[in-house]
């Protein structure tokens, strides 16, 4: 099951949002996103405290409730995907997410960075129809 | 060494108790720093949570299993809001046995100890040595 699909770039900027299946709804779009950047920026200092030396990168947190997962570029963009917890590592899939904004957001000229991701349909088109794809999109893994 | 490091935080997210296994990089001061970090960390992950919560307590809700490219953090939440989580490398196991096991130390060397103040840190050489042993059988079982 996916929740919820985010895009930040430089400056914690929410560039892109998308959420499927929510149970619980979204109160304000702009505070929740502001959590998630803060959170992001927070556990990765975290980990690169808390590990062992040349620790890099965090990776995903798993709640009961949910499964963050998280890919950051050496850019300062990130990618984030929200999933139920049974749901196995996703780095290749936001990797994948990654070269498609590469291909048809940051390769577009008529887009100015920092705008919002629904500016270029393609991008979006695509990141559907490959969320869709995945397995566990609406059902729960097992 | 599977298990670098344990740790057992109060309901308010205070360090009361740290075990390391090999000569730990952090300070004291660190280690009370990250843990209280950790608290945080997981009652906002709890709160922005996109489903709806099954009416379980809200201290279950926090992180229970953390990522990053070099280690995995695994946590077990008590009804009563304590932390106990430690930090395992590859190859990943598991940890779940362990965390538990102390729980059970923590209830019975700690909080039946009429000696002990709640929320304080724990000094107790028959809690650490329970710990301890658990910490060898879980590696004993590894191999």
């Amino acid at each position: 099951m996916i929740y919820n699909f985010y895009a930040f770039g430089r400056g914690r900027k929410l560039l892109c949002r998308e959420e499927w299946h929510r149970t619980r709804p979204c109160r304000d779009v702009e505070e929740e996103s502001k959590y998630v950047s803060g959170l992001l920026i927070t556990l990765k200092s975290f980990c690169q405290q808390l590990g062992p030396p040349r620790t890099e990168a965090f990776l995903a947190y798993a709640t009961s409730q949910y499964k963050l997962h998280s890919f950051e570029t050496v850019s300062g963009y990130r990618f984030v995907l929200t999933t139920d917890p049974s749901v196995p590592d996703q780095q290749e899939s936001l990797i994948h997410i990654y070269q498609l904004f590469v291909d048809h957001v940051i390769k577009n000229p008529l887009y100015h960075l920092g705008d919002d991701l629904h500016k270029c349909p393609v991008f979006t088109t695509k990141l559907h129809s490959f969320l869709l794809n995945r397995p566990f999109f609406a059902s729960l893994a097992s | 060494m599977v298990v670098v490091s344990l740790f057992v935080l109060n309901r308010n997210g205070s360090l009361i108790y740290s075990y390391e296994t090999q000569g730990s990089h952090l300070s004291s001061n660190d280690k009370i720093r990250l843990s209280s970090t950790f608290h945080g960390i997981s009652a906002i992950a709890a709160q922005i949570s996109p489903k709806r919560s099954g009416g379980s307590f809200s201290s279950l809700q926090g992180i229970r299993t953390l990522d990053a490219d070099t280690f995995r953090l695994q946590c077990f939440h008590t009804a009563t809001g304590v932390k106990i989580f430690c930090v395992l490398l590859p190859p990943y196991v598991d940890a779940d046995l362990l965390l538990r096991q102390v729980y059970a130390h923590y209830s019975d060397f700690v909080l039946k100890n009429p000696f002990y103040e709640l929320d304080m840190p724990i000094r107790f050489e028959t809690f650490e040595k329970e710990v301890q042993r658990s910490l060898a059988e879980f590696h004993a079982r590894l191999v």
